[in-house]
């Protein structure tokens, strides 16, 4: 569901990530409304799934919209690892 | 074409004729039934009325204007506890619920209402000694019981009528969530001693979205949840006394109402326990299926009786949503995963915090369809 070179990143309501999603299909990203796994978020979130390399851009756009994510994950080892959101945008 | 087996959210498809009722109603009766006097809308108001009776009709409701028109089963629910439970009072329900009653309870303990909870046995049933002994261990009277007649997550079937009687004998009130059986279980709120209940049209109906109906009792007088226009005695702040304007403000959905009654008439047609055998028939094809897979724990019990129309299980060591995520993208199979919006019977069954992956197979599902699921879960896992 999630490969090494990806991130995914948890938002604090169903519908702003919905818009996320919009915001960037519209901008032509290439992202995806997955499941979240349950190692990071508890009873059934979605999480917007992306490339590591478009993480600086989907940021900032993000930002711009005022629809920066709360948390970011990045796959690693089998496991997750908590990428800050704020540092990136 | 996908293969859709999440009929416990809503059912979909629904049959032609109601698809067809609703886009006649719409073309042709697309009026406000009870605002104004012309013909048209009489007519609508008419359709309303039949409506009703066939809902009371289905439920074995003497009186039709106890059956309030809702959005949906939350709000019906919303409406009941909400229309009749005051502070001080006492209420009694289980640890199976769905948030749809959870969520509503806790907000009423803020408001100095007492909740206690019974403890369902490990496939999720709610036997009425357990329930009998919570009554009696409360350090007062209880005023009401509220539980689901079949949970959405383990599809256990509770003994509402045993429930329900005692209940009646002991001078409390009684209601029903039957938002996972109406449609697929006999309801009839006479025999089976019920005051309130709360019944989805999208589900096992086979009605539109935005339909649910909530049966007031008899004795029973809920404070409205929605203020506003009836259509009659507007000059009046007040909301009218009679049921059921005083839980109906605003326009209702005709259309989809009409849906409703197209989707309770093939119900009706079908016959419930064709429909109930159905279900059962392709549960227990998914069941003997999973049997044959390393590490399956299937949830709820094996006896058809006790069970409506979902079975839960999980794959040892693998997340859920995972596995669902993966039916989805590359069988085009859609089942649910997580926790179904009922984290208390999750933690009765020992599900927390990941859930289960649940199957709920509709009407129109076929054996064909439950062997697709399980060679798509035998690729999944052997991959
Ligand atoms: C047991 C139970 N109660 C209540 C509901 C809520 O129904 P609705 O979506 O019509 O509000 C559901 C639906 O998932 C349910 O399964």
């Amino acid at each position: 569901m999630i490969k090494d070179n990806q991130l995914i990143a948890l938002f604090n309501a169903p519908t702003r990530v919905l818009k996320a999603e919009r915001l960037l299909r519209k901008d032509g990203f290439s992202c995806r409304l997955i499941p979240a796994p349950r190692e990071v978020a508890e009873g059934c979130a979605l999480a917007l799934r992306f490339s590591v390399s478009d993480q600086t851009v989907i940021l900032a756009e993000l930002a711009r919209h005022d629809l920066s994510p709360r948390r970011m994950y990045r796959k690693q080892d089998g496991g997750f690892l908590a990428v800050p959101v704020e540092e990136q945008a | 074409m996908a293969i859709y087996l999440d009929n416990a959210a809503t059912t979909f498809p629904k049959p032609e004729s109601v698809y067809q009722s609703v886009d006649t109603t719409f073309r042709n009766l697309g009026v406000n039934p009870g605002r104004g006097s012309y013909r048209l809308v009489l007519d609508a108001g008419h359709l309303v009325l039949e409506v009703r009776e066939t809902v009371a009709g289905f439920f074995g409701i003497t009186d039709s204007s106890r059956v309030v028109f809702c959005a949906n089963a939350t709000e019906a629910i919303n409406m009941a506890l909400f229309g009749i439970l005051k502070a001080g009072d006492r209420v009694i329900t289980t640890t199976m619920e769905h948030n749809a009653v959870s969520r509503p309870l806790h907000a009423l303990t803020m408001r100095g209402v007492d909740v206690n909870r019974v403890q369902a046995d490990a496939d999720g049933r709610v036997q009425l000694s357990a329930l009998r002994e919570t009554v009696r261990n409360a350090p007062g009277p209880t005023r009401l019981v509220v539980l689901s007649h079949c949970s959405n997550v383990t599809g256990t079937v509770q003994p509402i009528e045993e429930i329900g009687n005692w209940c009646r004998r002991e001078g409390i009130l009684f209601m029903v969530d039957a938002a996972q059986s109406a449609g697929v279980l006999p309801i009839d709120v006479g025999a089976m001693g019920i005051d309130l209940l709360a019944a989805p049209g999208h589900k096992c109906l086979l009605g539109p979205p935005g339909t649910a109906i909530l049966y007031v009792g008899r004795n029973l007088q809920p404070a409205p949840l929605i203020w506003g226009g009836t259509g009659g005695n507007s000059m009046s702040l007040l909301m009218p006394e009679e049921l059921p304007e005083r839980l109906e403000s605003g326009t209702l959905n005709t259309p989809a109402l009409a849906g409703l009654r197209a989707g309770i008439e093939f119900v009706n047609r079908m016959g419930l326990p064709k429909i109930h055998r159905h279900k059962m028939a392709l549960l227990e094809r998914l069941r003997r299926g999973l049997g044959n897979f390393p590490g399956i724990r299937c949830y709820g019990s094996t006896c058809a009786e006790h069970q409506g129309g979902v079975l839960s299980f999980n794959l040892e060591g693998r997340d859920p949503a995972e596995i669902g995520f993966l039916l989805d993208d590359e069988y085009g199979v859609c089942v649910r995963t997580g926790l179904h919006c009922a984290p208390d019977a999750h933690r009765s069954i020992g599900t927390l915090p990941s859930g289960t992956i649940r199957v709920s197979p509709g009407l129109f599902n076929t054996e064909k369809d439950i062997d697709a699921l399980l060679a798509a879960l035998e690729e999944i896992i052997g991959s």
